[in-house]
């Protein structure tokens, strides 16, 4: 789902960022992403988010790569990629419910079925009696919730969360990773930024560790590890509406089949959509998720043998 | 998934907008306002203006006095000359007899009551008709050069016609006119900054909301419409509140010109060019401003 190649990333005043990082998240994963501050966890999200582009290199987004993406459609990537922030980012001056039908807003959906979703989501995340709130009345681990909701609105195949606890307190913190879990059981590629070091030890989950702009080590997850495994059971029923909102019907979201070889079908159709980008934001929204759920051939069957082993 | 949903959250959006600093929303509505009433009005008023120019100088003509007893082949001769110039579209030779005849009909029979023949004026003379429509002043100041030179004709007593009153008209117009378009183009300039700064402004408070709303893929001109919007309804506020300015002069005119000179104004000061002209340029300069201003302060 996520692959990196030899990248480096230098910023104008010389200072390196990253320095020849590999990896890959498959498809699915939920990774954890730690370091010391300054050691390039931000700067790697925001490479996958294209607010920063390689100095050298590859990234690749199901099997796209985007150090070639043309500015034009950067937002259609970026549609099929969910965010959340330490400090949740919400819109001040707009109310829960507005916060989270962001993203639906973005692609022109009506307003009929954005209150329907809207709606499951914030039942699923509890806060559906506080939907006409302002961000300012509400808790820390409250408005993380709702940051989250506002990530999943859109069902992105890819979670990117930086520092998702780093202002809550542990127990929130622990409320929040299990939320964070929860999504990952459902399909969701997750990637959590962290120094906390507690939750890493904690969940056991593999966590790519990287020092002053280098991959230092690959932690493999620890056996009977949580998250991770598509299959592995649903949780509460609220759990279940929220699936229902996300459109996965309350099943478990089954890992996709992998692409035929040389199948760009996804890829050629956002290209096709992004000459056309001027008159439907929609099409091209779709157009990426079909390259980021089409593409990666290779990860999405590694991922399906190791959901089998 | 249409249209609607969206142009609905560009509308919403864009009201918001407006609400983040009302004040100086109010006072580009209000410069944008005043701005299109004075080039409105003074288009108005200059374009009323030539038209009296060109009536006037279609109108014109010049009288050539002769001395009296000039003989006739030097009266063909001068009459000759003057039809040579350019511009003369036809010169009428008047007997003394005749021009007095022709002052008997213009002056009031009661103060000719009584009156010597002989005290009527009447001289023999040259009238000369011109080519319709005076371009310039430039064609105007030639005229009077040329009127002065035949002064100086032999058997040429005097050059008379209604220039100097032209002129006058033709220095007030043109001092409307730069006065006018100097004090528009300051208002325009003005109302134009005032849009732009409340986009500005507007952009600035944004900053973090434009941040997220780009990060969950909002395309560029997704994050744009709502500040252009709002750019175009202060344009159209500024139109809807010059012609509410436009109308209320006009209905105070038109009762100053009832009372005193007990006729109807029949011109009106808000015409359908008037209308049209309003409604498309405030909006037109609205979006213009905020354009500009969301072209400079948001980069996305």
């Amino acid at each position: 789902m996520i692959q990196l190649y030899h990248v480096h990333k230098r910023f104008e005043n010389g200072a390196e960022a990253l320095s020849d990082v590999t990896l890959r998240v498959r498809e699915g994963e939920f990774v954890f992403l730690t370091g010391r501050s300054g050691a390039g966890k931000s700067t790697l999200l925001r490479l996958l988010l294209v607010m920063e582009r390689v100095s050298e290199g590859q990234v690749l987004i199901g099997g796209r790569n985007i150090h070639v993406l043309r500015d034009a459609s950067v937002p259609y990537l970026r549609r099929n990629i969910g965010v959340i922030f330490q400090d949740f980012r919400l819109i001040p001056n707009r109310t829960v419910w507005e916060n989270i039908a962001i993203g639906m807003q973005i692609l022109g959906i009506g307003r009929k079925e954005i209150d329907r979703r809207v709606g499951q989501l914030l039942e699923a995340i509890g806060l559906e009696q506080r939907k006409t709130a302002l961000p300012c009345n509400l808790s820390g681990g409250e408005q993380q919730r709702v940051a989250i909701a506002r990530a999943l609105v859109n069902e992105p195949a890819i979670l990117l969360a930086d520092e998702p606890t780093g202002n809550l307190d542990p127990q929130l913190s622990l409320e929040i990773m299990d939320l964070l879990l929860e999504i990952n059981r459902r399909g969701t590629t997750v990637l959590v930024a962290t120094h906390n070091t507690a939750l890493i030890e904690r969940y056991g989950l593999r966590t790519l560790e990287l020092e002053s702009g280098r991959l230092l080590h690959d932690h493999a997850r620890r056996d009977g590890a949580a998250g991770t495994r598509p299959g592995s059971g649903l949780g509460s029923g609220a759990w279940d509406l929220a699936a229902q909102a996300l459109g996965h019907g309350g099943a478990v979201k089954p890992v996709r089949a992998p692409a035929k070889p040389g199948d760009q079908r996804g890829m050629a159709k956002d290209e096709a959509t992004r000459d056309d980008a001027s008159t439907d934001d929609t099409s091209g929204a779709q157009a990426g998720t079909d390259a980021a759920h089409s593409g990666d051939t290779a990860p999405g069957a590694a991922a399906q043998q190791e959901a089998s082993s | 998934m249409n249209a609607l949903p969206r142009i609905s959250y560009f509308l919403q959006q864009a009201f918001r907008l407006a609400r983040t600093s009302p004040w100086l929303s109010v006072v580009s509505v209000l410069t944008l306002a005043v701005s299109l009433s004075l080039i409105g009005l003074l288009a108005t008023v200059l374009f009323a203006a030539n038209g009296l120019i060109d009536e006037l100088g279609a109108r014109l003509t010049i009288s050539v006095y002769v001395a009296d007893g000039t003989p006739k082949d030097r009266m063909t001769e001068i009459e000759t000359r003057l039809r040579a110039h350019p511009g003369v579209r036809a010169v009428r030779a008047l007997s003394r007899e005749a021009d007095r005849e022709r002052n008997r009909k213009l002056l009031d029979p009661e103060l000719l009551a009584g009156l010597d023949e002989e005290a009527i004026p009447g001289q023999p003379m040259l009238e000369l008709e011109l080519d319709s429509g005076l371009a310039s002043r430039g064609d105007l100041d030639t005229l009077i050069a040329w009127a002065k030179k035949t002064r100086e004709v032999e058997s040429v007593e005097d050059v008379e016609f209604g220039a100097e009153k032209l002129r006058l008209l033709f220095a007030a117009v043109e001092i409307l006119r730069t006065v006018g378009l100097v004090l528009a183009a300051v208002m325009l300039a003005s109302a134009l900054f005032f849009v732009f700064s409340t986009v500005r402004l507007g952009v600035f408070s944004r900053r973090q909301e434009i941040e997220v709303l780009s990060l969950m893929g909002a395309t560029p001109r997704f994050i744009r419409a709502p500040f252009l919007i709002e750019g175009a309804l202060q344009g159209l506020l500024g139109s809807l509140v010059a012609m509410a300015f436009i109308w209320l002069l006009h209905l105070e005119l038109q009762s100053l010109v009832r009372d005193m000179y007990r006729i109807n104004m029949d011109a009106s000061l808000l015409p359908p060019s008037m209308v049209l002209w309003l409604l498309v340029s405030g909006p037109a300069l609205g979006l213009l401003a905020s354009g500009v201003s969301v072209g400079r302060h948001l980069r996305v």
